[in-house]
């Protein structure tokens, strides 16, 4: 016999009670289906049926959204009643819900999104942290046995000709190898993807463009194909790529195929340049890839005639490409992610304070109807879906603010943070905030509600009133508070630390003087200064323009500027004594003209600078001392000689300086020497560093005409010196403006709370604090017995901050810049800061109680407390 | 005194339908008693809550009939009202009654 469809008859036998009359309510529908006429309308109508009842029952058994209608509705109507608190509530959640949601918006575009490619989990960077020769990429496309394909890809910038009104514009691209969108899986969205011979030199004149330069500069024409564009020389464009994938590096505006010149090849150690990333086949582990790329790089230094130290093998290693394309501000976001989670648990704890409250003084209305018949489960169901739809408005109001704040969020990223494009408040952030919300203020409604049911609505009073007869309620609300200056000591130390170090790395060494200093970076084209003598001349004539400009104390030219190295020490450098296979040594290298020492503010500590009389003299070098130091162990080395790039010319040190930090501030010098341009004048491009007598921007416009004057082809790229420092620390100023904000928000929750508990504590408790008074106790003694219970409550809060602390350590040491994490004055002054705070929080109201007045105490009774 | 409970409409209609129908009728049946009163189709849910609710009041009573085959073997439930719905009945009537005859003045 044919039945009613199983589901329909399960979803009935789920809801209805497991009873006789459950069962009668399934064999009615099924009676009433039989008596139907065969087919699928009838099954259809039993499913329409079922689907009925069962809502009807699920409604009713307090499931589902007729009781919770209810619910709410009674949540609303005493919300009405006192929109005070409430709203305070709800702006503390929102304010918590809020800032956790932004955080998450850019900690998920930037770091946990996958990568927008297929299969990216199978994208690893090979030499993970380091760059490699080409004769490694060659050897490992050989080689490697674990990987689908291996790709190689190197930063470049060109000069992209303006048409018409557009100023020549230096952009950032990529020189890739032929395989590397295929590594990826991507293709151009118009057009085609590079050939495999468009790798030979000659061949290479081609190029794919980005969306973004696609659409800027050659107005998103699909008629660019084909069409022949000066970027650093002329190029075919034969694609434009879609901006639906993250590139390996950000704001990258096109990709040339990378020449490959087979008489180089052979170089090894000496030219590390390149980038390298892998797909994995499929099925393999991560381990087997690692294994794999170490065998690669036995065999690299077994070709290169161990150019490269054994620990040069041992150090290759393998990383997701994910996490080699988030880099350095992935940790940093995760810190300041569970900073600001601390943000939202102290509001947590407010609002849990204030529902505790809330509660007690609704004894009545739950008394009445636990009196009508209302079961305590129903109460407690209200409570909690009252607490829950409370979080809800407060997240729908945080993502709000996330909303509103999102913009600037992300204009405090750093310039070069990764994949800011898919930061947005999309389907999983806005899940995440309404999760978050529903999870606070479930949370901040638990007390109240598991009083509630213990006890029934008498244990709310007594919670919320802190009876002394009761100890253990009496410490709930204290225990509260006790854990928003736990949060408030954890933020507070780790801000102070921060911020401590911020200000050390604002006074560090830099070992040059960025104030009133402009830098002008000049990119001429090869095809204009196509031979080394026509750079050198035009950069000369360059310095010598400017120089003549009124206002211009001194002028220098390098290749490096400060804060402008962006990658560890690698050009290679020996002593001439030591023995061939020692280990090799690496420093940052800088090509400067004769007058950049002395522009730039750097300290001359030995020796003489280089002049302008060197251009046609012996081979000579400025070291820095960290250089010295490594290389001697001793700064006095003036007329000793290095030998550079792995040759065998010998260079003669004729000058130290003091160290200057190149990367950041907070990094310290590594090795580095200095070179004279006019000596070397291979390197392409030099920036002016000009020191002028007022504010160095005003320099701009008359620097630039000057220099156009000369060549109006010559992109520009114009800074103060001042902002480059700042930009080098980014990072950590977006660490410290936050952590501010976010310390600044918990300490403002703790003082609510402070000052919520205890004037809530003397209000509760007026009656008995008048009879004190009346009975003799001093008004003083009454104030400062409550002084005394918050301060009790503050200290267990200061500890558990100070312990939560030091657990957390991991999460910001890295962070700090010549300051301990468990640096003594800020662990004791801090704390000892907040509990100030708290006690002036505290005084206000626990003044209040020494006022208490025992005759109306007496006359008005114990209700009139409120 | 205790305290009133007053009976809804729609429970009042559910009592009288079973009274109307006489001998007992189960659910479908008393379904189809309120359709032919009313003249238009009774929610299944909203019946079987209002049944259970009553029966809860103590005021109808119901006897388990095993299945048959078309029920696939489910029990069926046969009604029927207890005297404490009559009496609650017959209260709810002469409170209506008086009600309506106090205010006809003000209805004219």
């Amino acid at each position: 016999m044919t039945r009613p469809p199983a589901f329909a008859r399960r979803l009935l036998r789920w809801t209805l009670p497991d009873t006789p009359s459950g069962w009668s309510i399934a064999g009615d529908l099924e009676e009433e289906w039989s008596a139907r006429r065969p087919g699928p309308a009838r099954n259809l109508w039993y499913l329409a049926h079922a689907a009925r009842i069962a809502t009807r029952y699920a409604v009713g058994s307090g499931l589902g959204i007729g009781m919770l209608g209810r619910d709410l509705e009674t949540a609303f109507a005493s919300w009405r009643r006192s929109p005070r608190s409430v709203l305070l509530a709800i702006l503390a959640l929102a304010l918590g819900v809020g800032a956790n949601t932004a955080v998450f918006s850019v900690l998920r575009g930037v770091v946990l999104a996958p990568l927008r490619y297929e299969r990216p989990q199978d994208l690893f960077r090979l030499w993970d942290g380091t760059v490699v020769s080409k004769s490694t990429f060659e050897i490992a496309l050989r080689e490697g046995s674990a990987f689908t394909g291996i790709a190689a890809a190197q930063e470049t910038r060109q000069t992209l000709l303006g048409e018409g009104r557009d100023a020549p514009e230096s952009l950032l691209g990529l020189e890739v190898s032929p395989g590397h969108f295929g590594v990826l899986g991507v293709r151009p969205e118009i057009g085609r993807d590079f050939r495999p011979d468009e790798s030979v030199p000659g061949n290479d004149r081609v190029v794919i463009l980005s969306d973004g330069l696609w659409r800027r500069r050659f107005g998103a024409d699909p008629a660019v194909l084909g069409r022949t564009i000066e970027l650093g020389g002329p190029r075919t464009v034969i694609g434009v790529m879609s901006d639906r994938h993250d590139p390996i590096r950000p704001a990258v505006g096109y990709w040339l195929p990378m020449a490959i010149d087979r008489d180089d090849l052979g170089d090894y150690a000496n030219t590390a340049q390149v980038t390298l990333i892998g797909r994995r086949k499929p099925g393999l582990t991560g381990d087997a890839a690692q294994v794999d790329l170490t065998r690669i790089a036995r065999a690299v230094r077994a070709e290169s005639n161990d150019a490269y130290p054994e620990s040069w093998v041992r150090e290759a290693r393998v990383a997701p490409l994910l996490d080699s394309v988030v880099g350095s501000i992935g940790p940093t976001l995760w810190a300041l992610q569970a900073a600001v989670l601390l943000v939202l648990l102290a509001a947590v704890a407010n609002v849990a304070t204030l529902l505790l409250v809330r509660a007690a003084g609704r004894r009545t209305e739950l008394t009445i109807r636990s009196a009508l018949g209302a079961s305590r489960r129903r109460l407690v169901r209200q409570l909690v879906t009252e607490s829950a739809a409370l979080g809800l408005l407060g997240g729908l109001a945080g993502l709000g603010i996330a909303g509103l704040t999102l913009g600037t969020f992300r204009a405090l990223l750093p310039a070069g943070t990764p994949r800011i494009a898919s930061i947005a408040l999309d389907p999983v952030v806005v899940g995440f905030a309404i999760a978050l919300s529903l999870v606070a203020g479930t949370i901040a409604g638990m007390m109240p509600a598991v009083r509630l049911a213990r006890d029934g609505a008498a244990g709310l009073v007594r919670a919320s009133r802190g009876d002394a007869a009761r100890p253990g309620s009496a410490r709930l609300q204290l225990f509260l508070v006790a854990g928003e200056i736990a949060m408030a000591t954890v933020l507070a130390v780790v801000t102070a630390l921060v911020l401590q170090s911020g200000w050390r790395a604002g006074r560090a060494p830099l070992g040059f003087d960025p104030e009133s200093v402009l830098t002008v970076r000049m990119r001429p084209s090869a095809e204009r200064h196509s031979s080394d003598a026509a750079r050198l001349a035009f950069y000369g004539e360059a310095e010598e323009l400017v120089r003549g400009l009124p206002g211009v104390r001194s002028v220098g030219l390098m290749s490096t500027l400060p804060m402008q190295t962006t990658q560890p020490p690698a050009t290679v450098f020996a002593r001439p004594d030591e023995p061939a296979g020692s280990e090799r040594r690496f420093a940052h290298l800088n090509l400067v003209f004769p007058g950049t020492i002395r522009a730039l503010g750097m300290s001359l500590t030995r020796g003489r600078a280089l002049l302008e009389s060197d251009r046609d003299g012996p081979p000579v070098v400025v070291v820095n001392e960290a250089l010295a130091r490594a290389t001697w162990g001793a700064t006095d080395v003036v007329g000793r000689s290095l030998l550079l790039f792995g040759g065998d010319r010998q260079y003669t040190v004729v000058g130290v300086v003091a160290d200057l930090r190149a990367i950041s501030p907070e990094t310290p010098a590594a090795p580095a020497f200095y070179l004279s341009y006019q000596q070397q004048p291979w390197w392409p491009t030099l920036a002016l560093v000009v020191r002028t007598e007022s504010d160095p921007v005003a320099y701009g416009a008359p620097i630039q005409r000057a220099i156009w004057s000369l060549d109006p082809t010559v992109p520009l790229e114009i800074a103060p010196l001042r902002s480059q420092v700042r930009a080098a620390r980014a990072e950590p100023i977006l660490v410290e403006r936050l952590l501010l904000l976010f310390g600044g928000l918990t300490l403002l929750l703790g003082v609510v709370g402070v000052y919520g508990v205890t004037s809530n504590a003397v209000a509760q408790r007026r009656s008995e604090l008048g009879i004190r008074l009346a009975l003799g106790a001093r008004a003083g003694s009454v104030v400062g017995r409550e002084l005394g219970r918050m301060a009790g409550a503050a200290f267990a809060g200061l500890l558990g901050g100070l312990v939560l602390t030091a657990l957390a350590r991991r999460l910001y040491a890295g962070m700090l810049y010549e300051i301990s994490p468990s640096d003594p004055a800020t662990l004791a002054l801090v704390p000892v800061g907040l509990l100030l705070v708290a006690l002036v929080a505290a005084s206000g109201p626990a003044r209040r109680a020494g006022r208490v007045d025992p005759m109306r105490v007496l006359r008005g009774g114990a209700d009139s407390t409120g | 005194m205790p305290t009133p409970v007053f009976l809804g409409e729609f429970e009042q209609f559910v009592l009288l339908a079973i009274l109307k129908r006489g001998n007992e009728p189960s659910a479908i049946e008393v379904r189809e008693e309120m359709a032919a009163i009313a003249g238009r189709e009774v929610a299944r849910g909203a019946l079987y809550r209002t049944l259970d609710r009553l029966e809860g009041k103590g005021y109808v009573r119901w006897r388990i009939e095993p299945g048959e085959a078309a029920r696939a073997g489910l029990p069926k439930r046969r009604f029927t009202v207890t005297a404490a719905g009559v009496a609650r009945l017959r209260a709810a009537r002469s409170a209506l009654t008086e009600l309506w005859a106090s205010v006809d003045g003000a209805l004219e």
